[in-house]
């Protein structure tokens, strides 16, 4: 066998082992969407439970063929470092369009399906992080199309941003966000905050006073093994976010792994400081609140606060920034409920407010790591900085916009009567527990 | 009058079900494989001479339709409980 033909049979190995990874990671994502399903049912009154898992497995649904019609063409279409409009003559956007050779089967691309679907399940995370702050109140039609927008647009131009080497935080400011804190979990709690603003709280959650009641969920244990399933799934979403060392995947096999900004990098990296990081937030939400489902937030907010640098931090660092992701994560989710805002699973302190904090917490800590290219900047706090304001204003402003716009047009909340009686029984879903369960 | 009813919705499928055929056929949306022969083959697009449109144009309206009737649902069900 001459060396090139050795060569052609190592770069077949290596794309099918490429297009496997993906398949399967992808795979082990759905475990996220399962597990926030799990942890809003049992977070969910009896009353509404059946309503808050249609409303997962929808937006489920919907965020799919968003995400196909436009999504993953736009992600493409902010590569050129543009912030508003989508530079609809790039390269990639062009093959990217709905009915291009690079969206459907393609014998000669083992790349761009199997990509499309693991960011597709990315979309469906930032749908998923919004739907645990909004349940037993909204109504399915404003859901679907909050989604539907959301997941399948808006995050995802944020993606574009700060997400690759083209896009302008990345190419201006050197900003660096490899696990996704600002890019998904950012955008996506702080797009829940501008939606609760106008939601309102749960039936029963504040009294005249403004004083707030704990509304207990119908169970604790599908809360809590939800919240296990979710970070399961985030080991599939953590390693989607490394590029597999394959010709069909824009690298090569020689190369190794490499990060979403084309730096080298492992799962051996991602595993130290993954574990590391979420063992801290576990660690510390629970010394601060001794609260089952707190401690089980802090888990997310561990690895969350490690997210963007998770292939840079010393391991023992990483504990520790992400027990500081578990410490401030209750404390935000008070002030949050002072204000009178009614996060129902604390989304926007686990995801926002933590994010923040694992997009700056590289500002601080990892200062100077060079960028792929002598042309881009090398980590910075102001570079992070930038970053964290875009993504703030990325989450917040669409989803207080949308939701105002909702709730004039009737489409948002359901009605104090209906919210009475409870939204599985007017709505006409299945009871959850029909033998036994009480009805309101 | 259950039987009447039952009649009106068995002619009206037969109905949809035979212009929906027809319009398949006129759209080309029938027979369309794009190639004569695997080898050598690359993009394989079914409908790929215009179909795509159409299947495009349906995946929208289905989902605009879905958030439709949860809203007339939602509605209706305010209207009855308040």
């Amino acid at each position: 066998m001459s060396p090139e033909e050795l060569m052609a049979v190592i770069n077949v190995v290596a794309d099918t082992a490429m297009e496997a990874y993906y398949w399967w990671a992808t795979a082990i994502m759905i475990a996220i969407h399962a597990g926030f399903m799990m942890y809003e049912m049992g977070a969910s009154r009896a009353k509404n439970v059946m309503h808050t898992g249609v409303k997962n497995i929808l937006a489920f649904a919907f965020t799919i063929p968003a995400f196909f019609v436009v999504g993953w063409w736009a992600y493409w279409a902010y590569q050129s470092g543009n912030i508003l409009i989508p530079d609809w003559n790039h390269e990639f956007a062009q093959y990217y369009v709905p009915w291009s050779e690079g969206m459907g089967p393609n014998h000669q691309d083992g790349a761009s399906g199997i990509f499309w679907a693991a960011f597709t399940l990315f979309a469906m995370t930032t749908a998923s992080i919004v739907s645990g702050s909004v349940i037993e109140r909204i109504k399915m039609s404003g859901w679907l199309i909050l989604v539907t927008i959301f997941g399948g647009f808006i995050w995802i131009v944020g993606a574009g941003w700060g997400w690759s080497t083209g896009g302008w935080l990345v190419a201006n400011w050197g900003f660096r966000d490899v696990c996704a804190a600002g890019v998904v979990h950012m955008a996506a709690g702080f797009f829940a905050l501008g939606v609760l603003v106008n939601l309102g709280p749960r039936e029963g959650r504040f009294n005249a006073d403004g004083s707030a009641n704990d509304v207990a969920g119908h169970s604790g244990p599908m809360a809590a093994a939800g919240l296990m399933v979710i970070i399961l799934g985030f080991f599939g979403f953590l390693g989607a976010c490394l590029i597999y060392p394959s010709a069909m995947a824009g690298t090569s096999a020689d190369l190794g792994w490499i990060n979403i900004y084309g730096i080298k990098s492992n799962l051996s990296a991602f595993a130290f400081n993954t574990l590391m990081g979420m063992a801290g937030g576990i660690m510390a939400a629970w010394f601060v609140t001794r609260d089952a489902f707190w401690m089980m937030g802090g888990a997310l907010s561990g690895i969350i606060s490690v997210a963007s640098g998770i292939d840079l931090w010393y391991p023992g660092t990483a504990f520790a920034v992400g027990a500081v992701g578990g410490l401030i994560m209750p404390y935000c989710h008070k002030m949050l409920t002072n204000w009178g805002i009614d996060d129902a699973v604390g989304a926007v302190s686990v995801h926002g407010f933590v994010g923040i904090w694992g997009v700056m917490s590289v500002g601080i800590l990892l200062g100077g790591y060079p960028a792929p290219s002598a042309d881009i900047p090398e980590i910075s706090f102001i570079g992070q900085l930038v970053g964290a304001i875009s993504f703030f204003l990325l989450g917040f402003v669409p989803g207080y916009v949308l939701s105002w716009i909702l709730n004039k047009a009737g489409l948002l909340r359901y009605s104090d009567a209906i919210l009475k009686m409870g939204v599985d029984r007017t709505e006409g879903s299945t009871a959850a527990y029909p033998d036994f369960q009480k009805s309101a | 009058m259950n039987v009447i009813r039952k009649m009106k919705t068995a002619v009206l499928s037969v109905v949809a079900l035979v212009l929906g055929m027809t319009a398949t056929a006129q759209a080309g949306l029938i027979n369309t494989s794009p190639i004569d022969t695997w080898e050598g083959a690359g993009a394989v697009h079914n409908n790929a001479g215009g179909g795509v449109v159409l299947w495009f144009l349906i995946l929208l309206a289905l989902m605009l339709i879905v958030i439709i009737s949860a809203a007339k649902a939602e509605k209706d069900h305010e209207r009855e409980h308040g």
